[in-house]
């Protein structure tokens, strides 16, 4: 079994808040990510795929197939978009990391071969990260 | 796959600036400058430490733990004890243990194990003390 890993950057705005808390209470859970007018990050998403070698390819998925349909289904939905309004598979969700990368595992899900997703790594910035494998 | 509740992994990473140097406090300093080397004299590094935490996101805040608060638990608990410190003179942990990449992690391990508790765990914390030269320890006890 062989990981195969394809990382992609997108620059995205968001602001933490939840529409059932006041101000106030927002302020008290989310800090200075709950400014209003929202703030933006550079993110980095790996994308970690597994399946065995095929003898006649030698490759388990083409990287620029694979590059593409990340692009398609995530990437380019979410770069230079306010994730709180403007992505389809984020309507509803509060845009925090967490949520974030299990709502790009549900749409990878759909575009992967089944079984083939296999961790998704997403960084808000250089220094805090978050890990998903579907569990 | 996909699932209710998912499990998320969450990693943050600090760094802390140390003087240390590797003897035994029953040797004299020659024998410690033939034990240890290098190692014997009183030099710094810029650590670089990756806590790891395991849990779910709660419904309503979309969070596992906030970063603000990883951020002050570190600070509380390991950079106000540990940066700009000569370790083993100025942390009583340190001062019979030898301050290697290993101890570090493990001291810093012991300060962090019982803060975090369900239903955020503690998985892992690796210390590299430059490019070339890291410790981890993994939580196996952690699987929730």
């Amino acid at each position: 079994m062989i990981y195969l890993t394809k990382r992609l950057t997108f620059s995205s705005s968001h602001v933490l808040m939840n529409p059932e808390y006041d101000k106030a209470k927002n302020w008290d859970v989310y800090g200075k990510c709950s400014w209003p007018h929202g703030h933006g990050h550079n993110y980095t998403l790996e994308v970690t795929v597994k399946g065995e070698i095929p003898g006649d390819t030698g490759m388990i998925i083409d990287l620029k197939a694979l590059k593409k349909i990340i692009n398609e289904a995530v990437v380019d939905k979410m770069d230079h978009k306010f994730l709180n309004t403007d992505v389809d598979f984020l309507k509803g969700v509060i845009p925090t990391s967490e949520n974030i990368i299990v709502m790009i595992w549900k749409e990878l899900e759909k575009v992967l071969e089944p079984g083939m997703l296999y961790e998704l790594k997403l960084w808000e910035t250089e220094n805090n990260w978050v890990v998903y494998r579907g569990e | 796959m996909g699932n209710d509740k998912p499990i998320i992994e969450l990693f943050t990473r600090v760094f802390f600036s140390a003087a240390h140097s590797y003897r035994d406090r029953d040797k004299t300093p020659e024998e410690n400058r033939e034990k240890y080397g290098i190692y014997n004299r009183v030099h710094g590094h810029n650590y670089e430490v990756v806590i790891g935490l395991r849990g779910q996101a709660d419904v309503k805040t979309g969070m596992m733990i906030n970063f603000f608060e990883i951020e002050k638990i570190l600070n509380d608990k390991i950079l106000s004890v540990m940066h700009i410190s000569h370790l083993e003179e100025d942390i009583p942990w340190f001062n019979d243990r030898i301050p290697s990449t290993e101890n570090i992690t493990r001291f810093i391990y012991e300060q962090l194990h019982q803060t975090f508790k369900f239903p955020v765990g503690l998985i892992s914390v690796e210390v590299k003390e430059s490019d070339d030269l890291g410790a981890k320890i993994i939580n196996e006890q952690c699987t929730d």
